[in-house]
């Protein structure tokens, strides 16, 4: 039974370069439900932390496709078979003056779906993270420290062995991060 | 771990660490081989077909295809170099001295043009003896101040010393890059004069290009014009470079110093901006049709009514094909865009899409002697002709690009560009 009132173990590191190491060696461990803050995006942490790819971008192209299939069904089917009006000598069916909405409709759906889909899966809005609970953090998070938090859900976290790797990786500091 | 240190202390580089490798020699020499053969049966068909007028056009036609191709990859690089100027950025620094490369074939690019000068009976209605309707005639008779042969050779070398003053101080001031600059200030006043110069010859690019995308490819119909004919070359040329500029890159990033120099972040910025130009080609190119489709003027129809019939419409959605849907498909995937092999490939397929596409514009305006619109009947010219230009040219690029080291070493993003990702060791 993990520790309950503890949302997980953070350290604090001085450079990015720290933290990519610490992250890198954190996954061999065996790490995988921990998060990384840092000032400014670091390409390589996504990797270091081993998230999975997003899937947002397979949504976007649904949400653009869905988005394109219905501007071009709405045009079809207002100019062929609801209210069929010839203009300028064309076919009912001219795909080509079609374009353009069916063009603008993919846009919509498609960056409709990635606003949407971003916040559903970032989880964002969040007024509240236990990260908050630490001082430090507040402080130099968004200024110059570099922090690395393993999660109490991860299968292989124990608030002792956990806060002793952390602390064998030359972080400036660890803590307990309560919920 | 030396992390620490390294991360702290200013990375820089030396101009003589930045050597062209010897690939480029190897490749300058390959492509030799291919101009010299192409030109030779380059020669061997002109002799063979010249005997005819129909024989002579169907030569300068394709060597018209070659031409405008070659051109756009000259004055692409000079767009785009002028352009990288202006924005700054890392995406421009690594491509950087391969546009340069790419403008300093100037030179060629005015030799190649003097056949134009000599064929351009067999192409242009208002400097040959063609048949002509009375549309045509009319429309010749009105424009014929601006339209004649004396003017069009005048007006080609005002355009060809215009483009030669930028890509002179472009190339002069860019050496000044290549050794430690006296102090910040100076640099900063460098930097300053390139941005200037870019933004004011960006300008004057759009104007120059336009005028010369009209006077040698939309007057060979002596009646059509578009009025987005010359952004349609901007962006065909800027596509055509940002292609060829790729292949380029990613076949250099496998030998030294290229090879520890381009990070994934430079070549998806440039797989990026191969995506943008694409889509901005095909949004131009659309444009100008759905206009004059709606329309459907008896004078601006006939364009594509000649482009989409006798055996030209699968040539045109076999273009909409190649020249979009699989370059935008393929291209809209990250991985591939920072994958060097599979982008090099993407970036080939569109340069052939781009001569495709010139000869899509190019040819069905030649008429047959019965006066219906030309029919698709490729030559073995249309093939060999671009072959034997491009050879030429890709091989004055090679040439070119050995002269200077592959980055200018005392540039301000040069550190950046050294820095590898964070922890990557």
């Amino acid at each position: 039974m993990k520790p309950t009132g503890i949302y997980g173990v953070m350290a604090e590191f001085n450079t990015p370069d720290e933290l990519v190491t610490a992250a890198h060696k954190a996954y061999a461990e065996g790490y995988r439900k921990m998060d990384a803050y840092s000032p400014f995006p670091i390409e390589a942490l996504d990797e270091a932390i081993g998230i999975p790819k997003t899937i947002l971008p397979w949504l976007v192209f649904f949400g653009g496709l869905f988005g394109g299939m219905a501007g071009y069904g709405l045009e079809y089917w207002t100019q062929v078979i609801h209210f069929p009006l010839i203009i300028g000598g064309k076919p009912l069916h001219s795909w080509p003056n079609f374009i353009p909405v069916w063009f603008e409709t993919t846009v919509l759906g498609a960056s409709l779906t990635a606003v949407i889909g971003m916040l559903g899966l970032n989880g964002l809005p969040l007024p509240y993270h236990p990260v908050f609970n630490i001082d430090r953090f507040l402080d130099h998070a968004q200024k110059d420290k570099f922090f690395l938090v393993i999660e109490s859900k991860d299968p292989k976290f124990k608030l002792d062995s956990s806060k002793q790797f952390l602390s064998n990786l030359q972080a400036q500091g660890v803590w307990e991060v309560p919920n | 771990m030396a992390v620490h240190e390294t991360h702290a202390a200013p990375r820089t580089v030396t101009p003589e660490q930045l050597t062209p490798p010897w690939v480029v020699d190897h490749l300058r020499k390959r492509w030799m081989g291919i101009a010299g053969l192409a030109t030779i049966l380059s020669f061997a068909l002109y002799l063979y077909y010249s005997g005819t007028f129909e024989g002579r056009q169907q030569f300068f036609r394709a060597y018209l295809v070659g031409y405008i191709f070659c051109f756009g990859l000259m004055l692409g690089s000079t767009a785009l170099l002028m352009l990288q100027h202006v924005t700054g950025g890392k995406w421009g620094l690594v491509l950087r001295r391969q546009l340069e490369a790419g403008t300093r074939t100037l030179p060629i690019v005015v030799l190649l043009f003097i056949p134009i000068i000599f064929g351009m009976q067999y192409l242009y209605p208002w400097a040959g003896s063609m048949p002509l309707d009375i549309h045509g005639q009319h429309a010749l008779n009105v424009r014929a101040d601006y339209l004649n042969a004396k003017w069009f050779v005048g007006r080609a070398a005002i355009y060809f010393v215009i483009w030669g003053i930028f890509i002179y101080l472009l190339n002069k001031w860019s050496l000044k890059q290549d050794v430690l600059p006296e102090s910040p200030e100076a640099y900063n006043d460098l930097r300053l004069r390139f941005m200037r110069l870019g933004g004011g010859g960006l300008v004057v690019y759009a104007v120059t290009v336009s005028l010369a995308a009209i006077d040698w490819v939309m007057t060979l119909d002596p009646v059509w014009y578009s009025t987005i004919w010359g952004m349609l070359y901007m962006a065909g040329q800027a596509l055509s470079t940002m292609a060829f500029m790729l292949v380029v890159l990613t076949l250099l990033a496998k030998y030294e110093p290229m090879k520890s120099l381009l990070r994934k972040t430079e070549l998806h910025d440039n797989g990026k901006l191969l995506l943008a130009f694409v889509m901005l080609y095909a949004y131009l190119s659309f444009s100008q049709f759905i206009i004059i489709w709606s329309g459907n003027l008896p004078e601006e129809i006939t364009w594509y009514l000649a482009r989409t019939q006798h055996g030209w419409k699968p040539v045109m959605l076999l273009l909409v094909v190649i020249h979009f849907v699989i370059p935008f498909l393929l291209l809209l995937n990250r991985d591939l865009k920072k994958n060097p092999t599979r982008l090099r490939n993407v970036a080939i397929l569109i340069l052939f899409a781009r001569v495709g596409e010139i000869f899509w514009q190019v040819n069905p305006n030649f008429k047959e002697t019965s006066g219906i619109t030309g029919h698709f009947n490729p030559n073995i010219m249309d093939m060999v002709l671009p072959i034997a230009l491009a050879a030429i040219w890709i091989t004055a690029f090679f040439y070119q690009l050995k002269k200077r080291p592959l980055l200018p070493a005392y540039h301000h993003l040069v550190p950046e560009i050294l820095e590898p990702s964070h922890g990557a060791h």
